[in-house]
């Protein structure tokens, strides 16, 4: 007996880069929701784990005609995905019926190889096990796995959100979810409202006309990633610097400003 | 037959290829690695029934509404509401960490006692004898009827809790009730003074407003939680306000006005004069009665031109802001300061309010509207009086007991020191962390942490609704913690004061009743729902119990809006010096042009930070943590400056530089940012790299490096840097 | 007689090795890899919905949310037993060590799957229209309540791996690895994808 299953989604991000103001909510929500560990305190900086990270972009231009914008850079979630691709074990797949690229701490060996292979550093490793202080394990979201030493993490558009709606939709005899059902972390705890997320393909959530608009950009374009975590802005040079190249972004960079590292 | 060699091996190999074939190796195998995914040191997710609660956040005075995501009777997560009727949905990074912060490594556990000499300098401390040493020392005092150099430092005034600290200095004599200067609560004590409009507290209505001018208060990021102010950023197809952001180095509030003017540092007075002229030039706005005898004089001597001299600001710059100010509907000033960077100043205030009165905006929509204070904001008086920190005369108090709120500014300890007395004065902290405001405190005592005890939380200073919420205590009362009215309580028994139960928990529940009793006995205002979508006029809110039980749920009592009422003129309730000279003085510009080390270079010394991290309390681990690992917080030691100014000077990125002022000289690493202007150095406010507040970190100096007086404008002041 | 065996000893050594070996990998590692224990008391599930007319959502609903309650807490039970209700020792035990003291009885949980995996009742139940039993077996008609039996290296409850050794059962719920989960779902067509039920 084939079981009838809910119209395939597409789900996006959208990212009105005008509007964030750097706050560092989204960074937070993300790191609560999503039971990510503390690194010890004398661990490289680069060794942490930021599943969604907020970068600074200059405009290059000297005070006072310089502008900074903030760029938050989730997983982008790439339909042509590097690290799926290179994956040996298949521990990160893309859900046919969501489009999410989802990665299972389980399957993970922990080669680095999905690391290397992410244009946007979007990946994290787990370089020490975690530890959670005293009494701090009664705060882990019981939605959200936890993860040991040697395995790599990143975002899951915080899938344990989209298990929630499911089931109260469920509840309700709904098999499909309304605009709003599911919402991942940082766009629940932007207070801007620069972080929108929604699905594609139904009309009701209004990202096809984000999708459509002509200040809506991707990250590195040109590398055929094709991203679904779109980013606005009505500045030309932000465009610019988000089709091409990462370099400039800061944060990319060390925080004293004297090259580029990896993680 | 003898067993052989040969017997054993094949007797062996038999039974190895007998295992082989049976599940034995396989399963075994299987199941180790299984346990190593299980095994202890994989950490256990909560198991139970998720449900959500409302509350508010403590954190800082925003109190911002939150939804509480338990799973069982355990918080596991926070979030902020979107429509709340306060917050916006706004929450900042603390807040977000909250469900964390209870189990902060810093957080105290029993009585902890300081030694200075250890490096480590936190030592547990039988809590039993730690009351008996501070009740010792109150009964000593106010039998010697030395009760006025008792005092409580209440960081967080408004509260039922402030309530009980006045009494607890009420029963110990003549003890002094003292609070910190705040921004923006100067801001708005200053000009509900001047406008004489009493039982009233002033609010920006921003909603209203065409256009903003803004003196460096961050209406972009941190107005409300780490939001904008209500109404700057609209739904998607809505307007605005016309921003025009006055800050002399780039954020992102500058990044998202609409006019950004890089004035120098400290001109803000200038500023605000300048524009009061070109304004009325502009607009021709009728010459209103004088705030004060001569500011119409002071006003037209602020050309633009002699503006531009000042504040390094182009006379077209000018023209341009006056004119994009125009037209547009009520145009609001906003001064108050901003968390990281420290308040703005008396005369900055007076010049803004003063531009305020001119642009017609006092007292109507759009503008500064005056808002009824709650009922009981008339406190009763204190025996010893109230008093603001830095007017208590240096070396005159010997017990300081200091609230454990988490400030939002940054709270001196150099300032705290000062006060006591040189040997014997003694400052206890009633924190539930060892970093914050008691970071130089003799002894804490255990008190409890954010959501395990009930507090009431008023409107913040400026805001444009008058409100009243609970904090509801969903963590329950860990035994080795005590709610802060307990400790008074226990603290007066213990020094034999006449009525300890006046200051105790059960007097703190009457107060919280009695408020209630009087908003409802008022009958005015919204009773409204979290989401902000169901409003219950309050006098049809069935009764006390009905009440309660609602703002437990997380329901705010929201007071009608202010209603109009024009302000023609600012009020002189006198003052120790005219407010002409106080803004003349000020007009200038406030920069000391003498170095405090002549063989350096000279630069301006400038802070920012954050809301909700500028204040330097206890941050969730998580929140470090993520300092750490990305940008969004600058290095701890990470000074600042332009990088044209520093290739002048030949630093390069990196380079480790000693920073000096008036009061000493520190260690800094050059961070080049393009966002600060020439000349200034920016240093970040908030707690050192783990939250723990090294007694040598720097950020716990943070503010007494910058000034050498007791100015409490901290915001800009005289530095060098020299090489090392 | 004794010359076979001389002239055989090695393969016949061999053979009593390899008969070790077997014996030791199909019957006694069994025994030795799961460690039972009994439920704290005996519960009689006939009794409740057959004589007590009770379905198995009264004491295992939904709620509101979507999530399922699973083992009942003791207020469900003390809601109708918080006085004896007949005379079994079960129910004396129920009453007097955790009604009274209000304390949760301690059930081992034999469907209880480790905690990276998301497995929802309201999809299979609500949404698929699977009924208890398919998964559930005779549980909700049984009279009597089956040992506990936990692997000692993995942690899991036996129901999971399944009563054989060598894997799987003739039922669904003598065997709820990922495998059996997986192999009704590519019957059924569902779309899977690792988030699904991973976390």
């Amino acid at each position: 007996m084939k079981t009838q299953q809910a119209k395939p989604a597409r789900y996006v991000m959208v990212i009105d880069v005008d509007r964030c103001n750097g706050c560092g909510n989204c960074m937070v929500g993300c790191a609560v929701e999503n039971n990510v560990s503390v690194p010890p305190a004398d661990a490289l900086a680069n060794r942490g784990l930021t599943w969604m990270k907020v970068y600074r972009v200059g405009n290059d231009r000297p005070f006072p005609d310089h502008q900074t914008v903030c760029l938050p850079i989730p997983c982008q979630h790439c339909d042509h995905a590097p690290c799926i691709h290179v994956c040996p074990v298949t521990a990160v797949q893309r859900d046919e019926q969501t489009g999410i690229v989802g990665q299972i701490p389980e399957r993970c060996m922990g080669c680095r190889y999905c690391m290397a292979a992410c244009p946007y550093h979007a990946r994290y490793f787990n370089w020490f096990t975690p530890v959670w202080p005293a009494g701090m394990e009664k705060t882990l979201n019981p939605d959200v796995g936890t993860r040991m030493r040697g395995v790599a993490e990143k975002c899951n558009f915080c899938h344990g959100r989209l298990d929630r709606a499911r089931e109260r939709a469920a509840a309700e005899g709904r098999r499909q979810l309304d605009p709003g059902d599911y919402v991942p972390a940082c766009a629940e705890a932007c207070p801007t409202g620069a972080i929108r997320f929604g699905d594609a393909l139904d009309e009701r959530s209004g990202m096809k006309d984000l999708l459509a608009a002509p200040e809506t950009f991707r990250l590195l374009e040109s590398l055929g990633t094709e991203p679904k975590v779109y980013y606005q802005s009505r500045h030309a040079w932000v465009r610019q610097v988000g089709r091409s190249r990462l370099a400039r972004v800061r944060g990319f960079e060390t925080p004293a400003g004297e090259g580029v590292t990896h993680g | 037959m003898s067993v052989t060699r040969r017997c054993f091996l094949k007797f062996t190999c038999g039974a190895a290829a007998g295992t082989l074939i049976s599940p034995l190796p396989w399963k075994l195998l299987d199941d180790a690695a299984i346990w190593t995914q299980n095994g202890s040191w994989v950490a256990q997710t909560p198991r139970g029934p998720v449900s959500s609660l409302f509350s508010t956040c403590t954190l800082c005075g925003a109190g911002c509404g939150l939804r509480l995501r338990q799973v069982g009777s355990d918080t596991v997560s926070v979030q902020g509401v979107s429509g709340h009727p306060v917050s916006q949905g706004a929450l900042c990074p603390a807040g977000l960490g909250l469900a964390q912060i209870l189990h902060h490594p810093a957080r105290v556990r029993g009585a902890m006692k300081r030694d200075r000499s250890a490096t480590a300098p936190w030592h547990p401390m039988d809590t039993t004898s730690a009351y008996a040493e501070v009740g010792r020392k109150l009964a000593e005092l106010r039998a010697a009827g030395r009760s006025g150099e008792i005092a409580i430092l209440d960081l967080r005034p408004g509260r039922s809790l402030s309530v009980l600290y006045r009494n607890f200095l009420a029963t110990a004599g003549a003890g002094r009730y003292l609070t910190l200067p705040d921004g923006r609560q100067d801001a708005a004590t200053a000009l509900a003074e001047l406008a004489g409009v009493p039982r009233h507290a002033p609010g920006y209505d921003f909603a209203h407003a065409g256009a903003v001018i803004s003196f460096g208060a961050p209406v972009f990021d941190g107005w409300c939680g780490a939001g904008p102010a209500p109404g700057l950023i609209p739904a998607t197809g809505g307007t605005r306000p016309v921003v025009v952001q006055a800050s002399s180095n780039a954020s992102p509030t500058t990044n998202l006005a609409d006019v950004w003017l890089p004035l120098r540092p400290g001109t803000e007075t200038a500023l605000a004069l300048g524009l009061a002229h070109l304004l009325r030039t502009e607009w021709t706005l009728p010459f209103t009665e004088e705030p004060w005898p001569g500011y119409n004089d002071q006003v037209s001597q602020h050309t633009p031109r002699r503006v531009a001299d000042i504040t390094g600001l182009s006379p077209a710059l000018l023209q341009t802001t006056a004119r994009s100010l125009s037209g547009r509907g009520p145009v609001l000033a906003v001064g108050g300061g901003a968390p990281g960077a420290g308040p703005l100043g008396q005369a900055e205030e007076l010049a803004i309010w003063a531009l305020n009165l001119t642009l017609g905006n006092l007292g109507q929509a759009g503008g500064v509207v005056f808002r009824p204070d709650l009922p009981w904001s008339e406190a009763a008086p204190v025996p010893g009086g109230t008093t603001s920190l830095r007017e208590v005369p240096d070396g005159s108090l010997d017990l300081l007991l200091v609230d454990g709120s988490l400030p939002d500014s940054p709270v001196s300890q150099a300032l705290l020191r000062r006060k006591m007395r040189p040997q014997s004065g003694l400052i206890v902290g009633l924190s539930a962390f060892t970093v914050g405001p008691v970071a130089e405190a003799d002894l804490i005592l255990p008190a409890a942490g954010p959501g395990e005890w009930l507090q009431d939380v008023t409107a913040q200073a400026l805001a444009p609704r008058t409100s009243y919420a609970l904090a509801r205590a969903d963590a329950g009362l860990p035994a080795f913690a005590a709610h802060p009215a307990a400790i008074l309580e226990r603290l007066a028994r213990t020094a034999d004061f006449p009525t300890p139960a006046s200051c105790g928990p059960d007097r703190h529940e009457e107060v919280v009743t009695d408020r209630l009793q009087s908003l409802l006995s008022q009958g005015t205002g919204h009773l409204v729902s979290p989401d902000g979508t169901t409003r219950t006029p309050v006098n049809r809110v069935a009764s006390l119990r009905t009440f309660r039980k609602a703002l437990l749920a997380g329901d705010c009592w929201i007071a009608p809006p202010a209603p109009a009422r024009p302000v023609d003129g600012l009020h002189l309730t006198g003052g120790a010096r005219p407010l002409f000279e106080t803004v003349a003085a000020a007009a200038p510009g406030r920069l000391v042009s003498e170095s405090a080390d002549p063989s350096a270079c000279p630069v301006t010394l400038m802070f920012d930070g954050q809301v909700g991290i500028a204040g330097g309390g206890a941050l969730p681990p998580v929140v470090n943590k993520l300092r750490r690992e990305s940008n969004f917080l600058p290095a701890v030691d990470a000074a600042r400056v332009n990088p044209d100014f520093a290739r002048q000077n030949g630093w390069h990125a990196g380079q480790p530089l000693t920073l000096t002022t008036k009061r000493g000289a520190w260690p800094v690493t050059l961070v080049l940012d393009e966002t600060v202007q020439p000349g200034v150095v920016l240093l970040p406010a908030g707690p050192g790299p783990t939250g723990l507040g090294d007694p040598d970190d720097l950020r716990t100096h943070i503010i007494d490096i910058c000034s050498g007086t007791d100015d409490p404008v901290w915001r800009v002041g005289p530095a060098a840097l020299r090489k090392v | 007689m004794r010359a076979f065996i001389s002239q055989h000893c090695g393969r016949m050594v061999f053979l009593v090795g390899l008969a070790g070996g077997l014996a030791a990998g199909w019957l006694l590692f069994p025994q030795l890899l799961y460690s039972r224990q009994a439920q704290p008391m005996d519960f009689n599930h006939a009794l409740h919905t057959d004589d007590g007319g009770m379905t198995c959502e009264e004491c295992h609903p939904f709620r509101d949310d979507g999530s399922f309650s699973g083992i009942p807490t003791i207020d469900v039970c003390a809601d109708c037993h918080s006085d004896p209700l007949g005379e079994s020792a079960a129910e004396a035990v129920l009453i007097a060590a955790y009604i009274e003291p209000a304390q949760e009885v301690p059930w081992f949980v034999y469907a209880r799957q480790p905690q990276n995996v998301y497995f929802s009742h309201a999809a299979h139940v609500r949404l698929a229209d699977i009924t208890c039993d398919r998964c559930h077996g005779f549980q909700g008609t049984s009279t009597t309540l089956q040992p506990g039996e936990t692997n000692r290296i993995s942690t899991y409850s036996r129901h999971i791996w399944g009563p054989r050794i060598s894997g799987g059962g003739s039922q669904v719920w003598d065997a709820m690895k990922m495998s059996d989960c997986s192999a009704c779902h590519a019957q059924r067509g569902v779309q899977d994808s690792c988030l699904m039920c991973h976390k």
